[in-house]
């Protein structure tokens, strides 16, 4: 479908254009393309000035040294143990709370939204150290299970937003249907309605992958060792050293950020549309 | 349409209790031990009343890190929306082409995790090696090397950079989907009456994304409030306090000297200020009618 132009092709405005986005991308991406470049610097050339985006020799010992790094690792397996269970975690919640909020009206409905907006607004440097003194009073401190339970309250909120706006939209009739032919309300919800949900569990999937991901504060306090030190805060410590080695904590930087550019760049579709629906919608 | 059913309130338990033990009981903690003098080495928190804010408000630094707050949010929220709103503008024109590989190259410093960001400004800021001092050098802008982010004069403005640089793609994400709602049938009925295209925009486009808008710049002010990773891995809120932020004293009274009682007060008082705007906030997409 083409769509026709409200105005006069001007050429000029045409080039400033993309000259604009030309320029405006270039420094988007050039931290990006800096962080490559610098990952495959051996150490001498490292400080060479003029400064080369593209190194003479070329040299992956950066990445062989992090992956042969058992602290990068076991940091690694940390980052992705955490949020692959905050992930379903907050799927699983927000599923359940997006689809009592979208349905149901009850005591309490609108105050409990309102609530959700609210703890979008929470700053996390005001819960660290509740949760802190919590965490070491129960023995939590230091594992996995604290990182995971403080997460889900930057997740929760936007999780269940997003996902009560997108089951508005299915329609009720699918669950009538359902329960018709003998469904149970939540057999229903699981049966009928989560397949028609794909999309909006995906966007929420994604959010809440990468705010896991890269989460800081939490990990920076409620961890202490490298049992459960997450990756984030190893490469902090690693770009925190007195003299750096930016080769490593560059090609450090390049493993961390693979996973969710990949991420970003298959579902692309479902994020951008999820994100403006839940975000801007409330 | 809704039913009418008490039940449903079961679906919102498991919500409820993370968001409980999570949100609420450390707000009500950090709310109630702002008024006790409660530091690592005591055996008990002792209770200490106002006492503890008249003490907050004595300190320097924390005054201090009232002003970089308002310094540091107004002037990347400023330059974040700005630029969002700019280039959401010029990727929406009908002529531009590629517009999905365009948008997930400028979405990329978004995507980006906040630590590999730092880490990577880091590098780029360096004094000696840095890309940044490089370029300045060799268009003419500088004739000297500077060190960005150890000197008072230039942290603040270079932190602010880095968040502009992560946030502006998000601002612009929302506006676009923001400008793909507004009725075509109206610009052009508008064209028809004889506008002209700031008119237009003025009267049709504007009216339409406005309320999106002000979401999003609430939405980036309290964010901005509440960032506390560039701030930590750039300049620790050095030099000299220079950047320290209130999340980072914050951070630094807990965690550093272990004076949780007047770390928690801090902490109401971030709060309290980040709660007046999500009041804005929420009275403003109710008025809309869709929250």
């Amino acid at each position: 479908m083409k769509k026709k132009h409200l105005f006069a092709r001007n050429y000029v405005w045409e080039i400033t254009t993309y000259l604009i986005l030309a320029a405006v991308i270039f420094v988007a991406i050039l931290p990006a393309i800096w962080m490559l470049s610098t990952s495959i610097k051996n150490v001498t050339e490292l400080y060479d000035m003029p400064i080369e985006f593209i190194p003479d020799e070329p040299t992956f010992q950066n990445y062989i040294g992090v992956l042969q790094n058992s602290k990068m690792l076991q940091a690694f397996a940390n980052s992705a143990i955490i949020t692959v269970c905050v992930v379903a975690m907050t799927l699983f919640v927000s599923v359940l709370a997006g689809y009592g909020f979208a349905r149901f009206r009850f005591k309490g409905h609108g105050v409990m939204k309102v609530g959700l907006l609210f703890g979008q607004m929470i700053p996390g440097v005001v819960i660290i150290i509740p949760l802190y003194s919590l965490f070491t009073k129960i023995g939590l401190l230091d594992t996995h299970v604290s990182l995971v339970i403080s997460d889900m309250a930057l997740t929760i909120p936007m999780g269940v937003i997003m996902l009560s706006s997108f089951f508005e939209s299915v329609p009720r009739e699918l669950e009538e249907a359902a329960k018709i032919d003998g469904c149970t309300g939540i057999g229903a919800l699981f049966r009928v309605v989560l397949p028609v949900a794909k999309p909006g569990m995906i966007s929420v999937a994604i959010y809440t992958f990468i705010n896991a991901w890269e989460e800081f504060l939490f990990a920076l306090n409620l961890t202490n060792s490298s049992k459960t030190r997450t990756l984030p805060i190893a490469i902090s410590m690693f770009s925190g050293e007195f003299s750096v080695d930016w080769g490593s904590t560059m090609a450090a930087a390049a493993v961390v950020a693979l996973p969710v550019l990949l991420l970003f760049l298959l579902c692309n579709r479902y994020f951008v549309k999820g994100l403006s629906d839940g975000a801007v919608k409330g | 349409m809704k039913k009418v059913k008490q039940s449903g309130i079961l679906y919102i338990v498991p919500a409820l209790l993370i968001v409980a033990l999570v949100m609420l009981y450390p707000l009500v903690y950090t709310l109630v031990m702002g008024f006790f003098k409660n530091t690592l080495f005591m055996k008990a928190p002792e209770f200490f009343g106002i006492g503890q804010y008249i003490k907050l408000f004595g300190d320097e630094v924390f005054v201090g890190s009232i002003v970089h707050t308002l310094v540091w949010t107004f002037g990347s929220v400023f330059f974040q929306f700005t630029l969002g709103f700019v280039m959401a503008m010029i990727l929406h024109q009908d002529f531009v082409k590629g517009k999905t590989v365009l948008r997930i190259l400028l979405m990329i410093p978004w995507v980006l995790p906040s630590v590999i960001g730092s880490a990577v400004w880091k590098w780029m800021y360096n004094a000696d090696y840095g890309l940044i001092n490089f370029f300045l050098n060799a268009v003419g802008l500088i004739d000297e090397n500077r060190t960005w982010l150890s000197s008072t004069q230039t942290a603040m403005p270079a932190i602010i950079a880095v968040n502009v640089w992560k946030m502006f793609p998000y601002v612009m994400l929302m506006i676009e989907a923001a400008l793909q709602g507004v009725s075509r049938d109206l610009k052009e009925a508008a064209l028809i009456d004889g506008a002209n295209k700031f008119e237009i925009f003025r009267n049709v486009t504007w009216t339409a994304i406005a309320p999106q808008c002000y979401s999003v710049l609430l939405l980036m002010t309290v964010w901005t409030l509440n960032a506390f990773t560039f701030v930590y891995n750039l300049t620790e809120g050095g030099p000299a306090h220079s950047t320290e932020v209130m999340a980072m004293f914050i951070y630094k009274k807990a965690f550093t000297d272990y004076d949780f009682g007047l770390a928690s007060a801090a902490s109401t008082v971030l709060f309290s200020i980040c709660m007046i705007i999500s009041l804005v906030y929420i009275l403003m997409t109710n008025k809309r009618g869709d929250a």
